[in-house]
């Protein structure tokens, strides 16, 4: 596989005539949007920013990063980029496994799908070809269903299969892609657009392939500095000795109680008390893993498999339980029944939809019962679990009250005539760190591209002193800038694209080292933090010309303060952080000015 | 004082909280030396050089992270609840 020649293997689909032919990405667009995130925003830009996110006109990219599926540590990622059904901005989702590495080994740098097929499709991919094959069959059958019966047909060796579940054909705003590893393409509503496409699944099946590079002792040291911070014991990445190793994302749940960042009841409340340790990674490790799965090249093998052993679920056994759903959920909808937390997830999984929007979705609906705005006979009561499990089906299903709740927790609160309930920005709900106790998170969430979004900045690394930069998660000043940063670095790492946990061990000068010795270049830490801002830029232009409105928070989080934990007392004061936000970015009141473009070289 | 330890400092102490009654004018080093004492495997978590926070831990004093506060220097003087981290992040 060869690493220096990343862009020229993109497939153009064109699922209406049911034809593909492989179109090199200009070269100016690989050197300037790197690969990933990047080069598929470049595309979508390309489509028209103005198009209907469900119409045949939107493109659906899967694209793969320069590193993708070589031997750099964390490399098994690839993202789906598309107009979001959800937000109507620009959205990317990664996935991790070994699905994007396959799609590299099977001779392929990205897929871009267009128009709609008459019928459903799948596609077939292996060895440079691609065929569309009839889906028909699979058409009804939820994820884990589909992926059985296609890995029945071609063997598991080697195979990766991406499938919609009734949630993307159905075309629920938040509806997911997910492969055999139950990793997901899980925000955004990239489902949906393959549902629109009538796009049901995409099979790879390739073999380990090693990379040639450019500068091959250049790549090597690169690779083993890069290894080096990813194993030092001090580092939370240690392989079985550092906390996200050991106990998942979801080590993140005690802590984001005791600060005060654990929204509960809809974020009525910033914390859930001694119920939190009920749905944490050390309750989860202790009582309910079974495994310790991991992706392509990561030493670090996050994700836990898990199994329950008793009650109405007892031998459901998925991978993996992450602190988002856990947050979304759990704590979010007030219920502390781990168990059920994870027959929720198996069931996102299986029926393809986001477990964050869906437990935004729920959260908004149980306080609207409270507060007796949901008509009569079609009420939720907080944490009941059997009531969360029918509605997700019937979510999936776009039936009864779950009709309303597939739009989102934005339009269904709208709906209801009370927007002021839904925790979202433009669209998209909100993940789990409260912005009134992490503030950086907060001024990320609201300047996210693709709405409330907690890995576009990511800033809780230095929030949480992971990082060396660090800041105090409750001082406002100084976050403007050091979003920016983080924005910047995680497009870049988006695009190559590494895993976002790297970036707890690597900074831009390993990701510079790894990029410019695989492809033979050039390339310093300057340049790396240079085309993540370009990348910024691009996305927000696009959104920016497809109108979409402007960067805030839900009054809940600037007007009512923090109940509880250390940021009791606390608002966000997200005016404030939005001025120096734009200042750092040079735009005006968020969009992007012409001068800016052309100091970026983005045309 | 209720302590609690969270992650990978849970299985060192063997507990996941425990009440301890501080001297007056006791501070996170202090209470930090007491510990050491008591479970030697913490030392490599919680000690680092004189007066200062190791990096691999995160003492939270009423939910507030002591490095910003005063950091080992911070009182303790009516504080209830103390929480030991190791470096936590996820996504
Ligand atoms: S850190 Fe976790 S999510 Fe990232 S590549 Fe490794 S196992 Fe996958």
């Amino acid at each position: 596989m060869e690493l220096r020649t990343f862009g020229r293997d993109i497939a153009h689909i064109d699922l209406a005539a049911r034809t593909w032919e492989m179109r090199p990405a200009p070269e100016d667009w690989v050197r300037s949007y790197i690969g990933g995130r990047g080069l598929g925003v470049r595309y979508l830009l390309e489509a028209g920013p103005e198009v209907e996110a469900l119409s045949p006109s939107n493109v659906l990219c899967f694209m793969s990063g320069p590193l993708t599926g070589s031997e750099a540590s964390m490399s098994g990622r690839w993202v789906c980029v598309t107009k979001s059904p959800l937000t109507g901005t620009v959205t990317d989702s990664h996935q991790g496994g070994w699905s994007g590495a396959r799609l590299r080994w099977s001779g392929f740098d990205g897929l871009v799908f267009e128009g709609r097929a008459s019928a459903p499709v799948y596609a077939f991919i292996e060895d440079g070809r691609i065929e569309l094959r009839d889906a028909s069959d699979l058409w009804g059958k939820n994820i884990h269903e589909t992926i059985r019966i296609l890995q029945e047909r071609y063997g598991e060796k080697d195979l990766s299969v991406n499938a919609i579940g009734s949630g993307g054909e159905n075309q629920v705003r938040f509806a997911a892609w997910l492969n055999e590893d139950d990793r997901a393409f899980g925000r955004g509503g990239t489902g949906a657009v393959g549902g629109s496409k009538n796009l049901k699944a995409i099979v790879v099946r390739a073999g380990k392939k090693k990379s040639q590079v450019g500068d091959p002792d250049g790549w090597k040291a690169a690779r083993s500095r890069a290894l080096d911070g990813i194993r030092d014991e001090n580092n939370l990445t240690s392989p079985r000795k550092g906390g996200l190793s050991i106990y998942g994302t979801n080590v993140l749940m005690n802590i984001a109680n005791t600060i005060g960042a654990l929204g509960t009841r809809n974020s009525q409340f910033t914390a859930f008390g001694d119920r939190a340790e009920k749905i944490s990674g050390e309750y989860v490790d202790q009582h309910l893993r079974v495994g310790k799965p991991t992706c392509h090249a990561c030493p670090v093998a996050c994700k836990t498999e898990v199994e329950v052993k008793e009650g109405p679920w007892a031998g459901l056994r998925m991978e993996s339980v992450e602190y988002e759903p856990a947050w979304s959920l759990g704590a979010n909808c007030d219920n502390d029944d781990a168990a059920a937390i994870i027959k929720l997830i198996d069931q996102c999984n299986d029926l393809g939809i986001d477990p964050i929007e869906l437990g935004n979705a729920f959260s908004m609906w149980m306080e609207a019962t409270e507060k007796g705005w949901v008509p009569e006979g079609q009420g939720l009561a907080w944490g009941d679990t059997q009531a969360m499990v029918a509605l997700t089906e019937d979510v999936a299903a776009r039936q009864g009250v779950g009709k309303a709740l597939s739009e989102g927790p934005a339009m269904a609160a709208a709906g209801l005539g009370h927007p002021e309930i839904a925790m979202a920005v433009k669209g998209q709900a909100l993940p789990a760190y409260d912005p009134r106790g992490l503030k950086g998170m907060g001024l990320g969430y609201a300047t996210s591209n693709r709405g409330a979004c907690h890995l576009r900045a990511y800033v809780a690394a230095a929030e949480l002193g992971v990082v060396p930069i660090e800041a105090d998660p409750l001082e406002w000043r100084g976050k403007g800038e050091l979003v920016k940063v983080f924005q910047d670095l995680h497009a870049f790492s988006d695009s190559l694209d590494l895993c976002k946990f790297s970036a707890f061990a690597e900074d831009a000068e390993v990701y510079a080292a790894q990029y410019a010795s695989a492809m033979g270049i050039e390339f310093g830490s300057d340049d790396v933090m240079l085309a993540g801002e370009r990348i910024y830029n691009l996305e927000r232009h696009y959104n920016n010309l497809a109108g979409v409105p402007a960067d805030t928070l839900p009054a809940r989080f600037t007007e009512e303060a923090s109940t509880e934990g250390g940021s009791k007392g606390h608002v966000s004061e997200l005016s404030e952080m939005l001025v120096e936000y734009y200042a750092a970015r040079g735009w005006e009141d968020g969009v992007v000015p012409n001068a800016k473009l052309e100091e970026l070289g983005i045309r | 004082m209720k302590l609690t330890f969270h992650a990978t400092l849970r299985p060192v102490v063997g507990e996941r909280t425990l009440d301890i009654a501080l001297p007056p004018g006791a501070t996170v080093a202090t209470l930090i030396e007491i510990l050491v004492e008591r479970w030697p495997g913490l030392s490599e978590h919680l000690q680092a050089e004189q007066g200062e926070l190791s990096r691999r831990v995160n003492v939270f004093v009423a939910g507030r992270n002591a490095r910003w506060l005063d950091g080992a220097a911070t009182a303790l003087d009516g504080v209830a609840e103390v929480d030991f981290f190791p470096p936590i992040a996820g996504g």
